[in-house]
């Protein structure tokens, strides 16, 4: 069983480039049962609710612009429970250690969540308008200008869609735990809609600070230099906080799974 | 089986580990001023008892976490900065870090393409572990603890790296799995590899290791090849008053451990132990040469202390 052996020059030495681990992350996000039933799902919601919308209801609706606002915010309520789900199923299915021990570079995994995640919602808008624009077409409701202001609102939809999936993952990075993290999604807005709702000096801080107020702006299709800081100003403290929070322990503690 | 694959075409590269004065506090337990080097071309049996601290060793040598002190290298450069680890350093820590929900099959390409290594080798690895098509269509969640590790075997040898880094590896495999693997790290060494395996068993590591280091609570309490092992001898000596003639060969500078069955092991030659004995006037009952026998001395060097113990 003796070989001879030579040493020999490195094999490839440069480190896994972005792209492909953003492609990598989008497979996983599909190569399970869990995954691909949730995908499945956000997309029968999308069609049943363009349904509900575009081809039922008051005729005053049926236009592209409400037609897919409504579809957005409906199928917009699972979007963060899938970005949840692809940042904590490493922790919750112990593959961190094996995902950080092949790329030590923890920073990069979690940007190729986050652009996979991205590009996911994005394609989450895609089917939203895709499925919204069939029905107003199918249904021919014969009514003036349906697809007025139509590609404002498709913009705004792919904004709205990639802010709700984007919180999902800042919410798993910092909890790194998908009941929690699950609980949390669900607990902690709806708290807070619920207070600057009811409690009348926090409401002035609700129109800036509470997501679902300030994000149902880009769902609703009107847009204001005001409603764009807004929709700033959440995003940095649901998803940039918890996601630099998060992040921070990611980089700098041991990775236990 | 099949045969051994592990080298690709092009060989594999030469690379040393080197471990030194590495130190992980936690609490109580953890690991202190660990040092030592495996070499290429050699089976290195990392040995110690359950918590001793080999599994702290490694995580810290594969950047999974952060050392108090010390440094832990691959030729010269931390692990977390090799830029694509998995082409130089094939790691196992644990078969549990695999998702359930994935085919066997589907996780072996998951890691490819991390690698960037050829998909074929994704069916290579399979076969070398002995996966056959059904199992490789299966979910990871419907595998015995065996097929667990024989998976995450395909995984640390998938990027044909020359370092293999293995915390327990023969854990849940059956007797023809252990030799498979025993012969699969030996040939690994002989081609030029460099290979760290742990284990709690000394016999696992026995047949397959030409160097052995052995941890105990946190420390290094051996490190040779083992028959440098086997001739670090010590004494072995019986007294009507052991505990009286076990502060003697301490105040002589001399090591004692006492046994449960009350016999003294210590690092004097016979003879000095003898004259240490006459100057302490201690009555000997037993007094003879020992350390021929590595599981004799596995025992001794990881066995709580006497005087931890009283």
């Amino acid at each position: 069983m003796t070989t001879l052996y030579a040493p020999t020059p490195a094999p490839m030495t440069v480190p896994p480039p972005l792209a492909r681990l953003v492609w990598i992350e989008l497979r996983k996000a599909v190569d399970t049962r869990s995954g691909r039933w949730l995908l499945v799902l956000i997309g029968l919601i999308a069609v049943a609710s363009a349904v509900l919308t575009g081809d039922t209801g008051s005729a005053r609706n049926h236009n592209l612009p409400h037609v897919l606002g409504d579809t957005s915010q409906l199928v917009a309520i699972l979007l963060p429970v899938l970005g949840i789900l692809l940042v904590t199923s490493e922790w919750s299915q112990h593959t961190a250690l094996t995902t950080f021990t092949l790329v030590p570079r923890r920073l990069r995994i979690i940007a190729a969540k986050a652009t996979g995640g991205a590009l996911l919602a994005a394609a989450i808008a895609v089917v939203c308008v895709a499925v919204s624009t069939t029905v107003l077409v199918a249904a021919d409701h014969g009514q003036p200008g349906p697809w007025q202001d139509a590609g404002l609102a498709i913009a705004y939809s792919f904004v709205f869609q990639i802010l709700n999936l984007l919180l999902g993952v800042a919410f798993g990075v910092l909890f790194r735990s998908s009941p929690v993290a699950v609980v949390a999604y669900f607990v902690i807005p709806t708290a807070s809609s619920i207070l600057t709702g009811t409690v009348h000096t926090l409401t002035p801080a609700g129109r800036w600070l509470d997501p679902s107020t300030v994000w149902n702006h880009l769902a609703g299709g009107t847009m204001t230099a005001t409603t764009w800081a807004q929709v700033a100003a959440t995003a940095a403290v649901w998803i940039a906080l918890p996601g630099l929070a998060g992040g921070w322990h990611i980089l700098h503690r041991p990775v236990n799974a | 089986m099949g045969r051994s694959e592990a080298a690709g075409p092009a060989g594999i590269v030469v690379s040393m580990i080197e471990i030194n004065g590495l130190t992980r506090r936690f609490g109580a337990t953890g690991i202190s001023d660990v040092s030592f080097t495996c070499r290429p071309g050699s089976v290195t049996g990392f040995l110690g008892p359950n918590g001793a601290g080999k599994t702290t060793t490694m995580r810290l040598l594969c950047g999974l976490d952060r050392p108090d002190a010390g440094t832990a290298t691959i030729d010269g450069h931390p692990y977390a900065r090799l830029p694509q680890p998995g082409r130089r350093v094939g790691v196992m820590l644990d078969p549990g870090a695999m998702h359930r929900g994935r085919t066997g099959r589907e996780t072996l390409a998951l890691v490819a393409a991390v690698l960037g290594v050829d998909r074929t080798r994704v069916s290579r690895m399979l076969e070398l572990t002995g996966l056959d098509a059904a199992a490789s269509a299966k979910r990871v969640g419907q595998y015995s603890l065996g097929m667990r590790q024989r998976l995450a075997l395909g995984i640390a040898l998938l990027g044909d790296p020359g370092v293999l880094v293995l915390d327990e590896p023969a854990n849940g495999l059956d007797p023809q799995g252990v030799r498979w693997i025993r012969r699969l790290l030996r040939e690994h060494a002989d081609r030029g590899g460099t290979v760290l395996l742990s284990s709690h068993l000394l016999r696992e590591v026995e047949a397959v290791a030409d160097h052995l280091v052995i941890i105990n609570a946190g420390r290094i309490v051996a490190d040779g090849s083992p028959e440098q092992l086997r001739t670090s001898r010590s004494t072995l000596v019986r007294a009507v008053d052991a505990a009286a003639l076990a502060d003697a060969l301490r105040a002589a500078g001399r090591q004692a451990r006492m046994s449960a069955d009350g016999a003294l092991e210590t690092d004097a030659e016979p003879e000095q132990v003898g004259h240490i004995a006459a100057r302490a006037g201690a009555v000997l009952t037993e007094l003879r040469p020992q350390g021929d026998d590595l599981e004799k001395l596995f025992f001794a060097l990881t066995a709580p202390d006497y005087e931890e113990a009283a």
